[in-house]
């Protein structure tokens, strides 16, 4: 499995830099075509993360079992690393392409869900401190 | 999900520009635009569906 794993590893960063040699081809003439291939390039080495990330996520539900912890609270915990990926890669996008003010605005609006989506449990955690002290 | 879609952007990207610096020369300053355009629709044609595709499997694997 590590064997495998690293050979992986190393496939993902030769694309990646083959991707990154052939944007920059276009980064005087074409820009558009640039932005294009960073944006291709990115969504498939995220495809092969794909069956990682599923893997990890049935161990996480796994150990939710074990401790019986609310489940609803592990899948806030995913919504929310959900949402901070896709606003990453999109605020990354932004930010290559020089367009730092669109970024900021993804991120912002990124920050202000996952505030949202972490009310509930601050307020969960707020009635089981004040059950504990009477 | 195939690599070969960078290298099809990069031809097309390539020749999009070549055309375009002919035509410039030539004098045909719209064609040129209209070349690169045509380039950008067809990329964009291309690359829509892989992040559709990118964007369904967040949506459905962190349970948006």
């Amino acid at each position: 499995m590590e064997m495998e794993k690293s050979m992986e590893m190393i496939k993902i960063c030769l694309l990646g830099l083959s991707g990154m040699f052939i944007s920059i081809l276009f980064k005087n003439g074409k820009q558009e075509y640039s932005i294009y291939i960073c944006l291709i390039t990115g969504v498939i080495i995220f495809s092969f993360a794909i069956d990682t990330v599923v893997e990890i996520k049935s161990v996480i539900e796994n150990l939710g079992n074990y401790f019986n912890v609310g489940n609803q609270y592990i899948a806030t915990l995913f919504k929310m690393s959900g949402i901070t990926y896709l606003a990453e890669f999109a605020s990354n996008i932004c930010k290559d392409a020089g367009y730092g003010a669109i970024a900021g605005q993804i991120e912002m609006f990124g920050k202000l869900s996952l505030l949202l989506l972490s009310l509930p449990v601050m307020l969960a955690l707020l009635d089981t401190v004040s059950t504990f002290l009477g | 999900m195939s690599v070969n879609l960078i290298f099809k952007i990069a031809a097309v990207g390539i020749l999009v520009s070549i055309l375009s610096q002919v035509l410039k020369h030539s004098g045909r300053e719209e064609q040129a635009f209209l070349t690169s355009l045509a380039g950008l629709i067809l990329v964009l044609s291309w690359i829509l569906p892989y992040i559709y595709d990118l964007f369904e499997t967040i949506r459905k694997l962190f349970a948006l």
